[in-house]
């Protein structure tokens, strides 16, 4: 039978045993695709190791129970592996690996992995078979196998544990005969948690979530894709309800309740005011003056004459002329107004002046 | 709108200001003017970035069409955002000639009156003369060629001067 053929039966039929365990194989085998092909193997579910502190009373010396907490993982080969109640792992395993004394305390990874074994209740000939677990000690460095497992053809089914699918649990140090401590990680190593292979999540009614943990905890980040409210980043209140920090809506208008940074990231930031003469002109927020440097930001400047009152030290009647107002490239402005006496001819003065400006910073290629 | 202001540190002098939108950290000395804040009097007399300091400041009407004539008074150190109004010079005033520059102050001010005075001419800066002064007048020598000058006067308690003036 190919895995894409489904038994079927007639009235009447003899049921042979194979046709039979088509029937559990059909199904088992279509499982096995859909969580070897729709998700991400690893940890979905507990599987915790653990260390319980312990001193032995003869000798007083300190070490840890190690145990593999309950909990449920996919393997490589869509395999579901699971614990269901916590098992020790034993002292005697680790010593078959390594040695009782291996000349490091570790770390030394702990690897689970599924197992068919013969059921206990099944009779000769088997007609049962318990889709088992076993925990394997490494040794140092056996870590790296984990990233070199490769899954099984689209066709095979899943695996039996004959050629462990290698799931890392975490990590043991070993001195004097004894585990002394458990580490969840190593550096380059930790745990694989179970995700999700999609190219489309989509929601059923009109709000999608995604959040950092299984439960909806107050102050717990979240972000959700909603019909009225856009796109919204936030953390949750205690009724369960979303305080918003960051906001798209529907209609594409950003809010945020932190700053923003990073003038490249905004494609376009201004700045704008008033400068007395030789000032420079401030950048806007978040673009820094190496970017304008680089070339990554171009500025856009406008100024304008600042028109002000005729100056009181100044008597009789004037007028005001802007003599300058540009500026340079370093961004100073340079500004002078002309005040021209007009009841009595001949007498002007050049003064400094201010200048209105705006200055737009674009990010190129924004 | 903030207003952010570029002061001489001995003096008090406003010497700049800009005005802008919203609140945010008072910018460097730097970002405001760089290596220094020129001034126009005829020719650029730039202050030296080193004698300046930077705070905000409360709105002032006439601050952005005269800085000069606003002071910021430090208490313990700490400028206050409430910026001064400086005396005029009324009958006082600033001359130059080959000697130097003379201030004549309208009343005595008191002993150790900061003072600092900067002459550039047109072919760049000349001077940067900083003093103390005790009642109306100050001389500081200076050995200037005949020519055309830029003088900015600063003196405690009075409005800061621009004169373009000329040596004969």
């Amino acid at each position: 039978m190919t895995v894409t053929e489904r038994p079927v039966f007639y009235e009447a039929q003899y049921l042979a045993a194979a046709d039979l365990s088509a029937t559990v194989d059909h199904a088992r085998l279509r499982a096995v695709r859909h969580d070897r092909y729709h998700h991400e193997w690893g940890i979905a579910e507990g599987l915790e190791l653990t260390g319980d502190p312990v001193t032995d009373p003869a000798t007083g010396i300190s070490y840890v129970e190690v145990t593999v907490q309950p909990g449920v993982a996919i393997d490589g080969t869509g395999r579901e592996v699971v614990v269901p109640a916590a098992a020790a792992l034993q002292e005697s395993l680790f010593q078959e690996v390594n040695g009782a004394e291996p000349g490091a305390d570790g770390p030394f990874p702990i690897f689970l992995a599924g197992l068919d074994r013969s059921s206990a209740t099944s009779v000769t000939p088997a007609t049962r078979v318990d889709e088992s677990y076993q925990i394997l000690v490494g040794r140092l460095g056996d870590e790296r196998l984990v990233a070199e497992q490769r899954p099984p053809e689209v066709s095979d089914g899943p695996g039996d544990g004959s050629q462990p699918w290698l799931i890392l649990l975490g990590f043991v140090r070993w001195q004097g005969g004894r585990f002394i401590s458990v580490e969840e990680s190593a550096p380059g190593a930790q745990r694989q948690l179970a995700g999700v292979r999609a190219e489309i999540v989509s929601a059923r009614e009109g709000k999608l979530a995604l959040r950092a943990h299984p439960t909806a905890a107050e102050g717990g980040p979240v972000v959700t894709i909603d019909d009225t409210l856009g796109l919204v980043f936030g953390k949750y209140r205690a009724d369960g309800t979303v305080d918003p920090l960051l906001t798209v809506s529907p209609r594409g208008d950003l809010s945020a309740q932190g700053s923003i940074s990073g003038g490249q990231s905004m494609g376009v930031a201004v700045a704008s005011g008033i400068a007395t003469d030789g000032m420079l002109l401030p950048l806007p927020v978040g673009v820094r003056a190496d970017d304008v440097a680089e070339g990554s930001v171009v500025l856009h400047t406008t100024v304008t004459p600042y028109v002000t009152p005729q100056p009181d030290d100044l008597e009789g009647l004037w007028l005001a002329v802007p003599v300058v107002c540009a500026v340079d490239a370093d961004r100073r402005v340079r500004s002078r107004t002309r005040w021209i006496r007009v009841d009595t001819p001949g007498e002007s003065q050049d003064r400094p002046a201010s200048a209105n400006f705006m200055v737009v910073a674009t990010a190129v290629g924004a | 709108m903030t207003e952010t202001i570029v002061y001489e540190s001995t003096t008090g002098h406003v010497l700049g200001a800009l005005s802008t939108p919203g609140a945010g950290a008072v910018p460097t000395v730097a970002d405001l003017v760089g290596d220094g804040l020129p001034a126009w009097a005829g020719v650029d007399v730039t202050v030296p970035a080193e004698r300046l300091l930077a705070a905000t400041a409360a709105p002032e009407p006439g601050l952005l069409a005269a800085p000069l004539r606003y002071g910021v008074e430090t208490v313990g150190g700490v400028p206050r955002s409430q910026l001064l109004r400086l005396s005029t010079w009324g009958s006082g005033g600033v001359t130059l000639d080959g000697n130097g520059v003379t201030i004549t102050l309208p009343a005595d001010v008191p002993d150790a009156t900061p003072v600092l005075v900067v002459v550039a001419g047109e072919d760049g800066p000349v001077a940067l003369l900083p003093a103390q002064m005790k009642g109306r007048s100050l001389n500081l020598r200076l050995s200037l060629s005949t020519g055309a000058y830029g003088v900015l006067t600063l003196v405690t308690g009075y409005e800061g001067r621009l004169d373009q003036l000329a040596v004969r």
